[in-house]
């Protein structure tokens, strides 16, 4: 069974029956989080699964015979990424490419296009769907994302998917919460740091902020006070992220950080306690920033019950000591905060996806076949 | 409530309890983790069953009840007993399947040996300068030289005539016998063949079979993947009646399919 943010599930008769010929057993519904650096999948046959957004396809004939595989993912792509054309096909919480910007060729958005149909395809998966059951899907996206990106995800899902409906990503972490008015969502991921103002309706574009300083702001930052402090030290974006994720926190009081890198080829210990928590720290003045915009611009006499309530969530939110540093930025800057952390960050998105899908009325999703 | 019932469920129960370590559930993402006593679940099964069983069966005796309440008991006992068998005969396929694998590797690698071991028998001529004499056969060869030598000496005139005759004599009977040892060694290739070809005949309608099982248990396989990990739902969902805040989710369900819907036009339309 499991215990975390979810409520058990109603098993009550619904009001109508979808009918298809060929898929008459039942319907899975899908929540999907795509995140920049990890894709997330809950649905309602119980599975829940993550897995890094990374894939690659073997180089060369020799590489395919040698992997026995057409496309890996993940952990096990990242493994074998040196004999792989390697793909990290999100960024800043949308396909690479899927913009305006000029800044991939034409080639390159095709592939990344590909790469991300792909791994929408293998996140489903793992739901392990049965073939005679509708999939019904709903994915969370950044709150800001454009029309162009959206309708990227929405043409990379609907190949695998019988119907698929796109949402805000903070909209649906708090809809997954059942905590739906006078609240602020503060989603931290790799990409962005999604911020929604929840107020009894669906949120509108004023009521959303996507910042750019998220997971992969602190890798730079990270990287770069390192090489201030060690200048003579080697390494890798993989390497800081690692440390990273390992020791992330914002704490005045914790154990020194000391890591190895290599210097000159030989491994040596160095402590990056300073540079841990000051790059991990550079993430919180621009989030109070966007919090207290969200704010000053709502109804003053619901500011106070929104400072009350502000929700952190997604990877980033799993930096010991972030929810206590924002409120203390908070009390600073606005006032007064009081910031809960979710329970299950890394699912949040995709459980609340999901209810969102179950929620849903039959006929929208005929309608969207 | 029985006792010895209520036992077995725990035992059930402890058999399907899957453990992790604290690092595995930081890994997931876990920070926090809600935790229920076996116990605790036990006795809230129960609980359900007997409220379940006064609410349909108002008017049994309490005794009854308790006798509908272990019976549902019982059931539930069968189905996790069956789900058991059913995981342990998953179990035992799989070990049926490598084993079954690996004979199929074996007799192949038997196939292949005695096919080059044929190829190279066939491929040898006997030949008659390297042809060997057995030691029977030297004995006769001797035996019949000596008794020819003997009448040549018998009846033919002393001299060079003699030596001569002596020596053709020789000369033919090693010739012959020469000639029966090859037809013998060729006799003999002939009947290695022969079992050689036999042999592999077997092993090659053993190597169908085993190929032939491996691909019904290979469909088999593919179909059981296939089923998947069925929906709590048969039929589409949609809110519930007595959902917290149901007109605004309602509302705001409406609006996520209303700019979804534009989003597809958009699709249609590029």
């Amino acid at each position: 069974m499991d215990i975390g943010t979810q409520e058990p599930q109603k098993a009550e008769a619904v009001k109508e029956k979808t009918d298809n010929p060929k898929k008459t057993e039942g319907v899975l519904y899908i929540g999907i989080d795509l995140g920049t650096s990890r894709t997330c999948i809950a649905s309602s046959n119980g599975k829940r699964e993550n897995v890094p957004s990374v894939l690659g396809y073997p180089k060369d004939v020799v590489s395919r015979k040698l992997l026995k595989k057409d496309v890996l993912y993940g952990e096990e792509a990242f493994h074998h990424r040196l004999s792989l054309d390697f793909y990290r096909p999100l960024e800043k919480g949308v396909i690479k490419g899927s913009g305006n910007d000029n800044n991939f060729a034409e080639g390159e958005k095709e592939m990344n296009f590909r790469a991300a149909k792909d791994l929408v395809k293998y996140a489903i998966s793992l739901a392990d769907p049965r073939p005679d059951e509708l999939l019904y899907g709903v994915i969370g996206c950044p709150a800001q994302g454009s029309i162009q990106n959206k309708k990227h995800l929405v043409k990379a899902a609907e190949e695998i998917l019988d119907s698929v409906m796109i949402c805000s990503e903070p909209f649906a972490v708090a809809y997954g919460l059942d905590w739906f008015t006078d609240l602020l969502v503060i989603d931290i991921g790799a990409g962005t740091v999604d911020l929604c103002r929840m107020h009894g309706t669906l949120p509108e574009e004023e009521d959303q902020i996507t910042l750019f300083t998220a997971g992969d702001f602190i890798d730079t930052e990270l990287s770069r006070l390192i090489s201030e402090s060690y200048p003579e030290t080697q390494f890798t974006v993989n390497m800081i992220k690692d440390i990273k994720e390992k020791y992330a926190t914002v704490q005045e009081t914790t154990n020194p950080i000391v890591v190895e890198l290599p210097v000159k080829g030989k491994p040596q210990k160095f402590d990056v306690t300073k540079e841990v928590k000051a790059a991990c720290r550079s993430i919180i003045a621009p989030i109070v920033e966007a919090l207290g915009n969200l704010v000053s611009s709502f109804d003053p006499e619901f500011q106070t019950r929104l400072k009350e309530n502000v929700l952190l969530g997604g990877g980033g939110s799993l930096i010991r000591g972030l929810d206590e540093a924002i409120e203390q930025e908070m009390q600073e800057k606005l006032g007064h905060g009081r910031v809960v952390a979710v329970k299950e960050p890394i699912y949040a998105g995709a459980n609340g996806a999901l209810k969102i899908a179950h929620d849903m009325p039959p006929d929208f999703w005929e309608q969207l076949k | 409530m029985s006792r010895k019932l209520s036992n077995q469920i725990m035992e059930m129960m402890n058999r399907k309890v899957r453990s992790s370590t604290l690092r595995d559930l930081k890994r997931r993402g876990l920070q926090r983790v809600s935790v229920l006593d076996l116990s605790d679940l036990n006795g809230m099964i129960q609980d359900a069953v007997s409220r379940t069983l006064q609410e349909l069966g108002i008017g049994l005796r309490s005794r009854e009840l308790r006798t509908q309440s272990d019976r549902v008991r019982d059931a539930f006992l069968q189905i996790v007993q069956e789900r058991d068998l059913l995981e342990r005969s998953q179990a035992d396929l799989e070990t049926e399947l490598a084993q079954l694998r690996e004979n199929f590797r074996q007799l192949s690698l038997k196939v292949t040996v005695q096919k080059d071991v044929l190829a190279r028998e066939e491929g040898r001529r006997i030949e008659e300068e390297g042809a060997p004499i057995s030691p029977r056969r030297m004995k006769n060869l001797k035996e019949s030289l000596n008794s020819r030598l003997k009448r040549l000496f018998r009846d033919a005139d002393i001299g060079q005539e003699l030596v001569t005759a002596a020596i053709e004599t020789t000369g033919a009977l090693i010739e012959e016998e020469r000639r029966q040892a090859v037809a013998e060694a060729e006799a003999e290739q002939e009947s290695k063949i022969l079992v050689l070809k036999r042999r592999i005949a077997k092993l090659l309608v053993k190597l169908e079979e085993t190929e032939d099982v491996l691909a019904s248990m290979a469909d088999a396989e593919t179909d059981a993947e296939q089923k998947g990990v069925p929906s709590l739902y048969k039929r589409v969902q949609g809110l519930q009646k007595d959902e917290k805040y149901r007109e605004e989710k309602k509302e705001a369900l409406s609006k996520i399919f209303s700019l979804n819907l534009e989003l597809k036009k958009l699709l249609g339309d590029s």
